[in-house]
C-alpha cells in the first residue's frame, strides 16, 4: 500500500534538486544583476529611498571597501554612477554623503552586534542556504500533494499531474504574485513601505492560493456532467479572471529611483522569473519521474493476486 | 476509501492498464498540514524575517538568506 509519506519523501528529493537548480540560475543568471545594483546604491539618485534596511548593503559597500584596500573606491563607485548615470543631486545634499563618508559598521541598529554577511557569502552560501530551504520546503509540499491528487484528476497519468501539478505552483506561487508585485533588486524601494508591500505580497500569494483551490474545486463540479476538458478550461479560465481582476486592483507601488538603469532592473525580474522557474522544473520532472516509479513498483506488486512479486 | 481507479496505460506499458492508487483525505491531512507549515516558517524566515517583522534581533538572518530572498521574488527593501 502506497502511504502520503512515500510521496513525501519523494516530494523532499524533488525539491533538494529544485533547490540546487534555482541556486544554479539565480548565481549564473541573477546575481549578476544584484551586484551591478547594489554598486549603484552608493549614489545619489538611490539614497532618498534608503530602508532601514539599508545597512546590509551599506556593509556590503564597507567590504567592498575594505577588499579594495582603498575607501576612495566607494567614493568613486558613487561619483561615476552620479556622473554616468544619473541627474545632478540636487538640493538636498542628502543621506548618501554620509553613507559613503561613513562606511564602517551598521550603527544605525543598536542589536546588530556587528553581525555582518559579507557580500561573498550572502551571494553563494547564503543564496544556496535560501533556495534550498524553500526548495525543500515547497518540494515537500508537492510530493504530498501530488499523493493527494493521484487518481482524482480524471484520467491523468502520474508523470502528467506531477508536471500539472509543478506548472500550477509556479504560476500560482510566483507568476501571478510576480504580476501584483514585480521583485525588485537592491536599491530599488522605499524603506517606509517595506511593511505594507510585505504584508501585500503574502497576501497576493494567499489569494492566488484560494482562488486556485476555489478553480480546483468548481473544476472537479464541472467534470461531473462534462468532460475533462471542458473542465480544466473552466477551471483555469476562473483562475485566470479572479487573479487578473485582483492583480489590477491591489494597490501598486512605483519606487523605482529616477536614474536607475532599466536594463538592470529587467535583467533582475527576468533571473528572478527563470530562478523560480528553474525550482519548479526540477520539482515537477524529478516529482514525474520517481512518483511514476513509486506507483508503477506499486502496481507490479498487485499486478495480479495469483502471481508473486518478483523485485526486478 | 481506498478503492482503485483504473488507468490509461503508460507509454512504456500499453498493454495493461496502470492502477492508480487513491490516498484517503483523512490519512493525507496531517502530511498536508504539515507541509503547509513547513512551507510557512521557511517561507517567512526565507522571505520576510528581519524585514517588515521579525522573531529574531539583528540583521544575521536578513543578510544571511539577502539574495535568496531578492531572486526568489519576495520585498526585501
Ligand atoms: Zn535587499
Amino acid at each position: 500500500m502506497i502511504s502520503i509519506r512515500d510521496f513525501l519523501v519523494r516530494g523532499l528529493l524533488a525539491g533538494l534538486v529544485g533547490g540546487v537548480l534555482a541556486f544554479g540560475v539565480a548565481y549564473l543568471v541573477g546575481e549578476p544583476s544584484v551586484e551591478s545594483a547594489i554598486s549603484l546604491e552608493g549614489s545619489a539618485a538611490t539614497a532618498p529611498v534608503h530602508s532601514p534596511d539599508v545597512s546590509t548593503h551599506r556593509a556590503a559597500l564597507h567590504d567592498s571597501v575594505v577588499g579594495s584596500v582603498t575607501t576612495g573606491t566607494a567614493a568613486d563607485t558613487a561619483q561615476f554612477a552620479t556622473a554616468s548615470l544619473l541627474p545632478p543631486p540636487s538640493a538636498a545634499p542628502s543621506v548618501d554623503a554620509t553613507l559613503v563618508a561613513a562606511p564602517a559598521h551598521g550603527g544605525e541598529h543598536g542589536d546588530e552586534e556587528g553581525t555582518m554577511v559579507p557580500r561573498s557569502l550572502q551571494s553563494t552560501l547564503g543564496l544556496l542556504t535560501g533556495t534550498l530551504l524553500l526548495g525543500l520546503a515547497l518540494g515537500g509540499l508537492a510530493g504530498v500533494g501530488l499523493g493527494v491528487a493521484v487518481g482524482r484528476l480524471g484520467r491523468l497519468t502520474v508523470r502528467a499531474t506531477a508536471l500539472w501539478l509543478a506548472g500550477g505552483a509556479f504560476v500560482v506561487l510566483h507568476a501571478v504574485p510576480f504580476l501584483a508585485y514585480p521583485p525588485n533588486p537592491p536599491a530599488v524601494g522605499s524603506g517606509e513601505t517595506i511593511g505594507s508591500r510585505t504584508g501585500l505580497f503574502f497576501g497576493m500569494v494567499g489569494l492566488s492560493v484560494v482562488f486556485a483551490a476555489l478553480a480546483l474545486v468548481v473544476g472537479r463540479q464541472v467534470h461531473r456532467t462534462h468532460d475533462g476538458f471542458t473542465a480544466g478550461v473552466v477551471g483555469v479560465l476562473l483562475y485566470a479572471v479572479l487573479s487578473l481582476v485582483t492583480v489590477a486592483v491591489v494597490p501598486s507601488y512605483d519606487e523605482v529611483p529616477a536614474g536607475f538603469p532599466g536594463q538592470v532592473l529587467f535583467e533582475f525580474r527576468q533571473g528572478s522569473l527563470l530562478t523560480q522557474l528553474a525550482l519548479w522544473v526540477g520539482i515537477g520532472l524529478t516529482l514525474a519521474v520517481t512518483a511514476n516509479r513509486l506507483v508503477a513498483g506499486h502496481d507490479a506488486a498487485h499486478a495480479d493476486g495469483s502471481r508473486e512479486h518478483v523485485p526486478a | 476509501m481506498a478503492h482503485v481507479h483504473v488507468q490509461d496505460a503508460t507509454a512504456s506499458a500499453p498493454a495493461r492498464p496502470l492502477v492508480l492508487p487513491v490516498v484517503s483525505l483523512r490519512s493525507a491531512a496531517p502530511w498536508l498540514l504539515l507541509a503547509v507549515v513547513l512551507v510557512g516558517l521557511v517561507g517567512y524566515f526565507v522571505g520576510a524575517e528581519q524585514g517588515a517583522t521579525s522573531v529574531f534581533a539583528g540583521n544575521a538572518v536578513h543578510e544571511w538568506v539577502h539574495d535568496a530572498r531578492h531572486l526568489l521574488g519576495f520585498p526585501c527593501h
